[in-house]
């Protein structure tokens, strides 16, 4: 797969469970589970220079600083036997030797930043005492602590409210504002995607099958794997008789179908789909898409 | 189909209340107060109807599953069921009734025993309820896979061998299994994949359609509510906020907090034009909720009364009730 992120952008990332989405957002920040996996191949350039090629700790000077990720659950992402205080301070101590009372002014300022209301009083609370809204507040405060050029949030608000959810977008979009920060969003939500993002691209069983504006995507999905997904989401907005379910299911990890991996559902399916990967052609300005039906 | 209220209500809770007393069990460690998780909560569902309960985490919406289902007995108020108390149900008449209401949950992975064929989680109640044994057994058992979309070998396989959304149609088919007149939903696509959930959606839709039973459907994706609802309800608390047929509701919602949650869904197009309502703050704490309407710390649209009365759920279209002073 091949993608990239401009400063000041939102790439989306978007595709089903299991289809390699948090594994290259981990591989990334080079967190991916080794020895487990590895990777094989390609680049990772980050502002020209291979990540890759780089030692773990070369790359550990990067991560949390230059290359920031908020993750999924704050329930499990949050230690739970540290304060705040000390969870927040960590990159702030290791990347910015920050100590003493510059620490802790600048751990009050990222909590006002996210909006946590008294700040001062909840340096040492631990974070069972914060709601789930909160705890999702106190990552992304993590996350942008040593100011990064890319944030990678991987679903942050998958685990919140509706209610929380919009609160905590809204926050996210405002500060990328004014700090031009590249954000990849990964996500399975159109929603998320059609509030947050710049650009999408959409995976399917480890591939990227479609790179767009967002707006593109949305009005001229190319790929038949998008057209179907977005036909399949429900709108509050307009009660719909019936949904365009797609049938069968996403092939397993373990098979490597020979040809499009999308094939054996796709309605447009040709002989030559099962054969062959399609190579990616672009099927308007900044729209490339990986089909037979515009190779 | 939309159902009035003519008295030919399936189910129907009158002042229902469930409260979790705080603290141990042992009579020296209560006291403490309690967690009002639903707090005087009626509502009713009619046959062949499905019933929507919305809100977000800590409303009370599964409680109230709970008390419906009799996994939880409740604290106060009375929930009938065809006229039938069902806190006072005992024996045969309780097994009676649960074989009558039955649940299909969030997550299929949890909610399947791994260590049963699906074959045999489907034939479990018909064998513990209905007595069947053999070839009966194995019909009806093809017959339900087949009506949720599956073949009947998959009787065979265990729940690892199946993917997500497998594994909720063999849920489904248990609780279809006795021909319930009530199916309670708890959050039945919101662990599954985006492309899986329309099928889902559309086999719960069909099914309803086929077997005639009602569906008491418990969410927190509005698009996912008003795709399969008739009527809804929203909590906030442990109270029923505002409830209406669900087209009214999406369209007049009349409720600041059902205003708030139907604008705090996420857009399906990108720079579609609406006003967002962001609400601060977060749900307070049901152990001591606020006085007056507990929406009032969050409510755009407060004013001095809202702090002091608690406003009752009046009718204010036909079938459309909300809790609101600002009516």
């Amino acid at each position: 797969m091949s993608v990239e992120l401009q400063r000041g952008e939102t790439l989306g990332l978007v595709g089903e469970s299991g289809c390699g989405k948090s594994i290259t957002a981990l591989s990334i920040v080079g967190l991916h589970p080794q020895p487990a996996s590895r990777i094989v191949g390609g680049q990772i350039l980050f502002q020209g220079e291979d990540l890759l090629q780089k030692s773990p700790q070369e790359v550990r000077r990067y991560r949390g600083k230059r290359l920031a990720m908020i993750l999924q659950d704050p329930m499990t992402a949050l230690n739970p036997v540290f304060t705040i205080k000390d969870q927040l301070g960590e990159p702030l101590r290791l990347h910015q030797r920050l100590r003493g009372r510059r620490l802790r002014e600048r751990v009050v300022a990222l909590l006002k930043l996210l909006r946590i209301p008294a700040p001062e009083g909840r340096l040492h609370s631990y974070p069972h005492q914060f709601s789930g809204g909160m705890r999702q507040r106190v990552v992304g405060a993590i996350g942008l602590s040593c100011n990064p050029e890319v944030l990678i949030a991987d679903e942050p608000t998958t685990s919140l409210d509706v209610t929380v959810q919009a609160a905590y977008l809204a926050l996210l979009k405002e500060i990328q504002q004014q700090t031009a920060l590249a954000i990849l969003f990964i996500t399975h939500d159109f929603g998320v995607v059609a509030r947050m993002c710049d650009r999408v691209a959409v995976m399917y069983a480890g591939k990227v099958v479609e790179t767009a504006p967002t707006w593109d995507l949305f009005d001229h999905p190319a790929h038949p794997y998008t057209e179907a997904l977005l036909n399949s989401v429900p709108d509050v907005r307009l009660g719909a008789t019936r949904l365009a379910a797609i049938e069968g299911y996403p092939p397993s990890i373990y098979e490597k179908p020979a040809g499009c991996p999308f094939a054996s559902r796709c309605p447009y399916v040709m002989p030559h789909c099962q054969e062959e990967f399609p190579p990616e052609a672009e099927v308007a300005p900044g729209h490339r898409t990986s089909c037979w039906r515009h190779a | 189909m939309t159902a009035t209220d003519n008295g030919t209500a399936l189910l129907r809770l009158a002042d229902v209340r469930k409260y979790f007393p705080l603290g141990g069990t042992l009579p020296w460690s209560r006291g403490k107060g309690y967690v009002r998780a639903v707090d005087g909560v009626s509502f009713d569902i009619q046959p062949h109807e499905t019933m929507s309960l919305v809100g977000e985490s800590g409303c009370g919406k599964t409680t109230t599953a709970k008390l419906i289902t009799r996994l939880e007995d409740v604290t106060a108020g009375r929930i009938m069921f065809h006229d039938k108390e069902v806190q006072d149900l005992q024996g045969r008449a309780l097994r009676r009734y649960w074989a009558s209401v039955q649940a299909v949950f969030q997550d299929p992975w949890s909610s399947l025993n791994p260590r049963m064929r699906a074959g045999d989680i489907i034939a479990e109640p018909l064998v513990v309820n209905q007595r069947l044994r053999g070839k009966a057994v194995r019909e009806r058992v093809a017959a339900l896979l087949m009506a949720v979309g599956l073949e009947p070998a998959a009787a065979s396989n265990f729940p690892h061998e199946f993917s997500g959304g497998m594994r909720q149609r063999v849920a489904v088919a248990r609780a279809l299994a006795l021909r319930p007149a009530l199916i309670v939903l708890d959050e039945p696509v919101s662990a599954l994949d985006v492309s899986i959930r329309a099928q889902i959606m559309n086999l719960l839709k069909d099914l309803q359609e086929q077997f005639g039973m009602a569906y008491l459907l418990i969410a927190h994706n509005l698009a996912t509510v008003r795709y399969l609802s008739h009527r809804v309800a929203v909590m906030y608390l442990g109270k029923i906020v505002e409830s209406a047929p669900a087209e009214e509701l999406f369209i007049n919602p009349l409720h600041p907090y059902t205003q708030a949650l139907i604008s705090a869904a996420l857009p399906t197009r990108p720079g579609e034009q609406r006003r967002e309502i962001l609400l601060s703050g977060e749900v307070p704490s049901p152990t001591n909720p606020p006085p007056g309407c507990r929406f009032h710390p969050r409510c755009p649209l407060a004013f001095d009364r809202c702090s002091q009365e608690v406003p009752q759920l009046r009718e204010l279209a036909p079938g459309h009730r909300a809790a609101c002073h600002l009516y």
